[in-house]
């Protein structure tokens, strides 16, 4: 801004007629306003990016199984509540959430409700997500934005009965829904506070690796003990620090191994969702794994009763 | 009549006895190559390690090299160690192999190939000493080739 404001000034050819030098010095005001929100959004696009990538939201919305768009949903999810099909969250105006404000998509992650103000069925893990920062859900907002439409429309659920009445959602979200965002907790270390909120917030860990009730709902009293009964019929291993079901043998770096490039004490790889979510984790930085890894392993032990 | 009707009885379960062994050992055969191919397995997991190891500051760049060498002798193998009838379904509990492995056995063929390929590139950063390129070599050797069939023609562990 200082430095448009002079060119401005000599474009008026040195003798500035009563009036223009205030038109001008707006003008170049509104330019200087235009660039700083452009650097702002482009460092919130790059900060969605990284978000977008702990949250592997790739993963569930791309139906590679089928060669479907990048983002584009289809995926089917086989619960054993039904197969549900990821929407479409492309910018796509017609058949992805191009049409969507910025608070449209905060209430989705934030409440777990659609557009329409219908419940979203927790299969997306709103339940997670609702512990993210207004910024992070906003810079999310910000990168999805910038994706590239496609022309893709939502599949509809094949749910069992009853569970095809969305309304039911209610009282499901009464008995266990706790919307966020999630505070951190006093007394703990900012690098603990840190690995908690992208392990249980943003990448949603707890979705695989917790058990369900059978209503589907997470019990969070045993907390990463494993769910036999995972996404697509996959097992998700106990990843809490019992000795006997867990991974009580694994040292720090054995768990920033496994985010960082997926690899297993033994030299084995993680595989099924986990590469997956690997592909993610394997993008964000040192510290943030390092963070994740000293929240993983402070959890308390539990031992998976897994069929 | 009644003689024949004995000798009979007795070829027939001479030749049962027979087909059973016969049958037996084929298995007893599949069963040594599902070993074999475990224990050909846990030998690329520990060249890994090694390498893994090296990039993380706690193991040597000799001994990463020399498991790299390893890895790339054996990539041409890994084919070889799934014979048919060797899968999950022919020995439950025993193997993790799923038989889609034969079924989309082209597929395989491919991940194995750039299994190769992946590790040649690993051995480059090796080479160079970049531990940070060895990590991230690591990581795509996973998610290209190994991880590409453990993700999708192993059944999970518990």
């Amino acid at each position: 801004m200082p430095r448009a404001l002079p060119s401005a000034l000599l474009l008026s050819s040195g003798r500035p007629a009563r009036g223009a030098a205030p038109l001008a010095a707006a003008a170049a005001l509104v330019v200087a306003l235009t660039s700083a929100s452009r650097a702002q959004d482009e460092s919130a696009v790059k900060r969605g990016a990284y978000l977008f990538a702990a949250a592997d939201c790739v993963s569930c919305h791309t139906d590679v199984k089928n060669k479907g768009a990048r983002l584009a949903g289809g995926r089917a999810l086989k619960t054993p509540f039904g197969t549900f099909y990821s929407p479409n969250i492309t910018p796509d105006p017609k058949t992805g959430i191009g049409t969507w404000s910025e608070a449209d998509f905060h209430r989705a992650l934030r409440e777990g409700k659609r557009r329409d103000g219908a419940y979203l069925y927790p299969v997306f893990p709103y339940t997670s997500f609702t512990g993210m920062t207004n910024q992070d859900i906003a810079d999310l907002y910000a990168y999805l934005r910038t994706q590239k439409p496609a022309v893709q429309p939502d599949k509809e659920h094949d749910v069992r009965f009853p569970f095809g009445f969305r309304p039911l959602l209610w009282g499901w979200r009464t008995l266990y829904f706790t919307e966020g965002p999630l505070a951190p907790v006093p007394g703990r270390s900012a690098e603990w506070n840190r690995g908690r909120y992208l392990a249980e917030a943003v990448a949603h860990c707890e979705e695989c690796h917790t058990p369900r009730n059978f209503l589907g709902a997470l019990e969070r009293d045993r907390a990463f003990a494993g769910n036999p009964d995972g996404p697509d019929g996959q097992k998700a291993p106990d990843i809490t620090p019992d000795i006997a079901t867990g991974i009580g043998k694994w040292k720090l770096d054995d768990i920033i191994e496994v985010l960082a490039t997926g690899t297993k004490p033994d030299g084995d790889f993680v595989g099924a969702g986990m590469a997956e979510v690997v592909d993610g984790t394997a993008k964000l930085s040192d510290a943030d794994r390092r963070a994740i890894a000293v929240y993983i392993r402070a959890l308390p032990p539990h031992r998976a009763t897994g069929k | 009549m009644r003689g024949i009707t004995k000798w009979g009885a007795v070829g027939g379960l001479a030749a049962a006895v027979l087909l059973a062994g016969a049958v037996g050992g084929i298995a007893q055969d599949k069963l040594a190559a599902v070993k074999a191919r475990q224990d050909f397995m846990k030998g690329q997991g520990a060249d890994v390690k090694a390498i893994v190891g090296f990039a993380k500051g706690n193991g040597t760049q000799p001994a990463a090299l020399k498991a790299v060498d390893d890895l790339l002798a054996r990539a041409p193998k890994i084919n070889d160690q799934f014979p048919a009838g060797t899968s999950a379904t022919d020995f439950p509990g025993k193997t993790h192999a799923k038989p889609e492995i034969w079924t989309d056995w082209d597929k395989v063929k491919m991940i194995s190939t750039t299994v190769q390929s992946e590790e040649e590139k690993l051995k480059a950063a090796i080479q160079k000493g970049d531990k940070a390129a060895v990590s991230a070599q690591i990581g795509a050797l996973n998610k290209n080739g190994c991880g590409a069939c453990h993700g999708h023609y192993r059944l999970p562990y518990s």
